[in-house]
């Protein structure tokens, strides 16, 4: 990393510090101000697990990639919450989500997770989490869990399917076997050619950052509607940081080159 | 005593954090604690593939020893675990090779050739399921970069409106969307390190 | 029989039973991809322990060396915690173990989305806009405003604080911030269709690939 970079890297995490820790508290006192545009995926989402509780079957939940530890570990903590809100509704109607998940050092997350949901169901007595999360490595190019996939929604006899974490083209091959067993679909992938497989094939598909907000649209936590603040914030900084230098760039073609002149006279020019 | 766990657990995330944040920024004498640090996950990481074997293990053995659904499937999933396996600890290079190459790479870029037809038939139903502005344009580009790709003296005009498309439009959507995805990295990051992770800190 | 024959035919037979799937999800197909999974799972296996595990415990525990023995000690200790989470009564205790994967993870993961990905994609958009002293310099400038306006238009579409309407319900914020929205959909959906395109060209190439396997091996090639 050169020293710009690590300048602006420590810049931008103070920055993202504080909308966070701001936004956090502003939305605590006043979570109604911040009303949000709705998400098809989101609005579907209980309803798939819905319709699981009512037919007794459960919903797959499957998260490639993203290991604790590394750096999609952030991406690994965002499926977590939506499996979470997931789990926490399928409790209520006893039939527990049936994950699968291709990380192993997500196993222990998924346990928790799992037991989490149900803890705050009240309906943790003999619930095992272990018996509802399945590891299978994910192999070259993902294609051995997704192939999984496509043999575990037959027989889970799922009632619906997510697919979070990060998934590439291989994504296709669960989704058009579901499509086949008429399963409902939610694709919440972060990688963008998965979100482009995911538009077309997916029954709602979560594009750009849309993946990281199930604990704002489904939960009641304040710290997850503040998260959503703080990425808007941190949005308009980043069109601000694009827009400063391309002002720079036209305005000195503009003027032949009289702004870099007067910065260089202001700061000092580099000889 | 599990509320003071929960604290540990949550002081323990954000220093460590912190420490490592530091150690990767600055380069100080953080440093060689944070490398320390960075290579106990490591390892750690690797623990839990046994964590998974277990739980793999034991899933599909007792779906063997329960005759439940799909009872044939765990038994060939068991037995080609256990083969490689197996393999490995008999030193069995040849086989082994047999078994890794030409089985498994097969089986794998099947399954990518099978992804064509999945692929197709997304297009297909895409416009099938909802005719919106976004779909029709989006099959519209599917359309001009496949033709574009067909190296045909006739089609020379969209192979370089391909070009175009790729090196502009696409390119500027698919910029929007790393960054989108780059600051929810951030924020769920930053969450962790302020103490306001669920998984950590319920 | 060789084992070059035997894997020969193996992968022939593996391939076929693959392209079962076309006809319809069948007995067949789902034997291959569970004895796929099977393999997957014992060749991570192998090489996680040959290449991580082993090295580590050489390293450390083979030292003799009583800081090593402890430094070696931890992930054993942390792997042996995380296993507690599958245990609902020690699930806290796995907690601790869990903590120092997500504060190492959250630490790189925000410098590596920041480092990684934020600064070069801003960095290269500006880029853009200095296209060099040649004939089709213009062009490129203009191309160059587009991106930057796409990139603009795509993170203002992702912005999901809505005002609310005159009923109550939330809405995109006013007619200007709704037209820069859908332009920006319209960047995000061409860039979606280009990489599906892209995504069919590339499994159109291993589908020519794994046709000719076939043919190849039923003429004995």
């Amino acid at each position: 990393m050169d020293s710009t970079t690590r300048v602006l890297t420590i810049l931008i995490i103070l920055f993202a510090f504080a909308a966070v820790a701001i936004a956090i508290q502003f939305v605590r006192r006043r979570r109604e101000a911040f009303p949000l545009i709705a998400s098809d995926a989101y609005t579907a989402m209980p309803q798939v697990v819905g319709a699981g509780i009512e037919s007794g079957r459960p919903v797959l939940i499957a998260h490639n990639g993203d290991a604790l530890g590394g750096t999609n570990t952030p991406f690994a903590l965002i499926a977590a919450e939506m499996t979470y809100q997931i789990a926490y509704r399928a409790a209520v109607g006893g039939v527990a989500p049936v994950m699968a998940i291709s990380e192993s050092t997500v196993l222990p997350l998924a346990y928790g997770t799992l037991t989490r949901a149900h803890k705050a169901r009240n309906r943790l007595a003999g619930f095992i989490s272990p018996d509802h999360v399945h590891w299978a490595p994910a192999g070259n190019r993902s294609m051995a869990f997704a192939a999984l996939l496509t043999g575990m929604l037959r027989t889970h006899n799922a009632a619906g399917a997510v697919f979070t974490g990060n998934y590439g083209s291989e994504l296709a091959l669960p989704l058009w076997s579901a499509t086949r067993q008429r399963v409902p679909t939610i694709a919440a992938t972060h990688n963008i050619e998965g979100q482009a497989i995911a538009f077309a094939l997916a029954d709602h598909a979560m594009l750009g950052d849309e993946f990281s907000l199930s604990g704002a649209y489904l939960g009641s936590d304040s710290t997850a509607l503040g998260g959503v603040v703080a990425a808007s914030i941190l949005r308009i900084a980043v069109i601000v940081g694009l827009l400063i230098p391309t002002l720079y760039i036209v305005g000195d073609e503009v003027t032949g080159g009289a702004i870099s002149r007067l910065l260089a006279g202001l700061f000092g020019g580099g000889s | 005593m599990g509320r003071i766990a929960t604290l540990i657990a949550s002081a323990l995330a954000i220093s460590i954090g912190l420490i490592v944040l530091v150690g990767l920024l600055t380069g100080s004498t953080l440093a060689g604690l944070t490398g320390l640090v960075l290579q106990i996950a490591v390892i750690t990481a690797a623990m839990t593939v046994l964590i998974g074997v277990l739980n793999l293990l034991i899933l599909h053995l007792r779906r063997i020893f329960g005759r439940e659904r799909g009872i044939i499937y765990s038994i060939t999933l068991v037995v080609s675990f256990l083969l490689v396996i197996a393999l490995y600890v008999l030193d069995q290079p040849d086989a082994r090779r047999v078994v890794l190459e030409d089985v498994a790479v097969s089986i794998e870029s099947t399954l990518s050739a099978l992804l064509v037809f999945a692929l197709v038939y997304g297009a297909y139903r895409l416009m099938r399921r909802r005719v919106t502005w976004a779909a029709v344009l989006f099959t519209a580009i599917v359309l001009i970069t496949l033709l574009g790709a067909v190296p045909l003296s006739q089609l020379a005009l969209l192979e370089q409106l391909r070009a175009w498309i790729l090196a502009v439009p696409a390119s500027a959507g698919a910029r929007g969307l790393l960054l989108g995805i780059a600051l929810a990295a951030i924020i769920a990051g930053m969450r962790v390190l302020i103490g306001q992770e669920r998984a950590v800190r319920e | 029989m060789t084992l070059d024959q035997i894997g020969l035919i193996a992968g022939f037979v593996c391939t076929l039973l693959i392209f079962s799937y076309l006809l319809g999800d069948n007995f067949l197909y789902r034997l291959a991809i569970y004895a796929f999974a099977g393999i997957t799972a014992g060749y991570v296996t192998v090489v996680t322990v040959e290449s991580v595990i082993l090295p580590w415990i050489r390293g450390t525990f083979g030292s003799g060396d009583p800081i090593g023995l402890v430094v070696g000690a931890v992930p054993l200790v942390l792997g042996v915690l995380l296993l507690l989470k599958s245990v609902n009564r020690y699930q806290r205790a796995g907690n601790i173990a869990l903590a120092v994967l997500i504060g190492v993870g959250a630490a790189v993961g925000l410098v590596g989305a920041i480092s990684g990905t934020l600064l070069p994609v801003m960095r290269d958009t500006v880029e853009t806009l200095r296209p060099g002293d040649n004939a089709e310099s213009n062009i490129a400038l203009v191309n160059g405003f587009i991106i930057i306006g796409g990139v603009m238009c795509t993170l203002v579409y992702f912005g999901r604080i809505a005002r609310r309407g005159p009923d109550g319900a939330p809405q995109r914020p006013r007619l200007f911030g709704r037209f820069i929205s859908t332009l920006g959909q319209g960047f995000v959906v061409i860039a979606l269709g280009a990489l599906y395109g892209g995504a069919i060209l590339t499994g159109l190439t291993i589908l020519s690939e794994r046709l000719a396997f076939i043919f190849l091996t039923i003429g004995g090639g």
